[in-house]
């Protein structure tokens, strides 16, 4: 046995070289190859070192050789779901666990993020967000551990966005582990508010994952969503899913609703004011506003003012505090399905209009601070630079989702500062997954072949 | 839910925290905001809480005191009559969220 090792080494390192020269681009070198010497060496000594004990001492040493050549198994069935946060930073730090892209700093802290969720501690959570700060580089395991120490702080909007940052990076930044956790606890997330348009979207996501996935197709039965699975395909994936035991009252929940039954509501007849006022707010409440339903409230409140109300002056008050409110909603709350009418005059478009200037101004305000930290010494550290790109991001979307005619401005708007912004964080940082990231979106947003063409060059950029 | 933005501030109709009707007089709703300034001031733990027509929602010194104060202004007045005049229907139907999502995740909240 022993004597065939050195033959494996000089094997694994010839092959190890090979991939090099064929500039594998699919996998980062970084990953790759820190997870195959790390499993080369708990193999080709670990593993010997405990069969060259003798006889007496070798079963007392078996469970921490067992974890030692299994880190990953022992940390999130044992340390995470124990709670012991601690202990999974720093089984995560010197544990070497495979499948990071990330400092080992970094994944001692998402392990201890992730213990936290067992035992939220907000002691604990100030050092692991300490600890964070610290770290020159956060590949996907950071952004992870970000954004659950964001939601435990009680900032739900800002964790929400980092998991789906983490969640959208290639495997290159971000492996099947962390991915994992991010799109779990977003789709669990979104299926607790009743977000089930969310939990659709987030489940058949790129890079299905059995669980998500499962919980996914469930809901496309429960909301009648087209391409509702049948029966049998639900229960097989749900057989093929983890956790079973506690998500089986949500399959029986979907096995028992027959999508096709699904029916239209029924049209309301014309309302009186305070009928309106009440569907106004019922439909304010939901924790996703339905666009449509929106506007069929707004414009039935406007036609019974103008047809109840007698004072010009009144009138015109209450529809400018009737616009702000609504801008303040549409800041607080997600919508979905709202069209928005450039030229339109009602309510809900001067709404709509007021809020698209007040978020471009605060996108072009965040772009000129990018603008004004183009040296790395400006830069600041990752942990910071990754929320604040969160928040730029979420923005972004929201006015794009909103106001689709305004994407290709907001494109002019802010592509050079950030651009240049990121630029600088790949070649003076090497913060490679940021960069991805960032050049990602904005292709997304790009309308003119020009900037897609480099916006997609800077991206491959990203994955060498 | 931030009081000041949004449709929150709807359920702050000065009506809603003096819990008066909206054809109430000017002397009426004075009597009705002093009583509650006294009762507040004494700590009556009663008066720290109204029920509106869109729910439950926090009251203090400061709030009744604006509410006073915007019901004195004619106009202000006309428009909160408008705001306070709702009916409220039941929510649009929606399938019921999964409440234990969070715990099959692991998440103890």
């Amino acid at each position: 046995m022993t004597g065939f090792i050195p033959f494996l080494i000089l094997a694994l390192v010839l092959f190890d070289r090979w991939r090099g020269s064929k500039g594998a681009t699919s996998w980062s070198h970084q990953n790759i190859r820190r997870g195959f010497w790390v499993v080369l060496l708990r193999v080709t000594f670990v593993l010997p070192a405990w069969l060259a004990l003798p006889d007496p001492v070798r079963p007392w040493l078996g469970v921490p050789t067992l974890l030692l050549l299994t880190p990953n198994l022992w940390l999130s069935h044992v340390c995470v779901r124990l709670g012991w946060v601690r202990m999974s930073y720093w089984g995560g730090r010197l544990g070497l666990p495979t499948g990071f892209d990330d400092p080992l700093r970094v994944v001692g802290c998402y392990y201890a993020a992730r213990a936290l969720l067992r035992r939220p501690d907000p002691a604990a959570r100030t050092w692991i967000e300490t600890e964070l700060s610290r770290t020159k580089h956060l590949g996907g395991a950071g952004v992870v551990a970000l954004g659950l120490c964001a939601w435990l702080r009680g900032d739900a909007p800002r964790g929400t966005q980092l998991l789906e940052l983490a969640d959208e990076m290639p495997r290159v930044f971000v492996g099947r582990h962390a991915r994992r956790v991010a799109r779990d606890l977003l789709v669990a997330d979104a299926a607790a508010r009743g977000d089930w348009e969310a939990v659709i979207e987030r489940g058949t996501a790129r890079w299905p994952l059995r669980w998500s996935y499962c919980v996914a197709r469930a809901a496309q039965r429960i909301t009648g969503a087209p391409g509702a699975p049948h029966r049998a395909t639900l229960l097989a994936l749900f057989v093929l899913a983890p956790r079973r035991w506690t998500t089986w009252p949500l399959i029986r929940r979907a096995l028992s609703i027959d999508p096709t039954d699904a029916a239209l509501p029924p049209t309301p007849p014309s309302p009186t004011l305070p009928v309106a006022l009440g569907r106004l707010w019922s439909v304010s409440s939901s924790p996703v506003i339905d666009g449509i339903e929106l506007r069929r409230a707004v414009v039935d409140v406007q036609a019974t003012l103008e047809r109840d109300e007698d004072s010009a002056v009144t009138l015109e008050r209450f529809e400018a505090e009737l616009v702000e409110r609504i801008c303040g909603l549409l800041e607080t709350r997600p919508v979905r399905d709202i069209e928005h009418d450039p030229e339109g005059d009602g309510i809900l478009d001067r709404a709509l209009d007021q809020f698209s200037a007040r978020r471009f101004a605060e996108l072009e305000a965040r772009a000129k601070d990018y603008a004004d930290r183009t040296t790395p010494e400006r830069s600041l550290d990752p942990a910071t630079e990754w929320l604040a790109w969160a928040e730029f991001r979420r923005l972004g979307d929201e006015l794009c989702q909103l106001d689709p005619s305004l994407d290709e401005t907001l494109f002019d708007a802010i592509f050079i500062p950030v651009c240049n912004f990121a630029v600088q964080e790949q070649n003076d940082l090497k913060r490679r997954a940021f960069a991805w990231s960032v050049y990602a979106w904005l292709n997304r947003h790009a309308t003119d072949p020009e900037n897609q063409t480099l916006l997609t060059s800077n991206v491959r950029s990203t994955l060498r | 839910m931030n009081p000041t933005i949004g449709l929150a501030a709807w359920q702050r109709n000065p009506f809603f925290v003096l819990e008066m009707p909206i054809s109430a007089s000017r002397a009426e709703l004075e009597r009705a905001g002093q009583k509650l300034l006294a009762l507040l001031e004494l700590g009556t733990a009663r008066v720290r809480t109204c029920q509106t027509p869109l729910g439950v929602i926090e009251r203090d010194a400061d709030l009744v005191r604006a509410a006073l104060a915007a019901l004195r202004d004619p106009e202000t007045r006309a428009v909160a009559e408008l705001w306070a005049t709702v009916a409220p229907q039941d929510a649009p139907p929606a399938p019921a969220p999964w409440v234990d999502a969070k715990r099959v995740v692991g998440w103890r909240v």
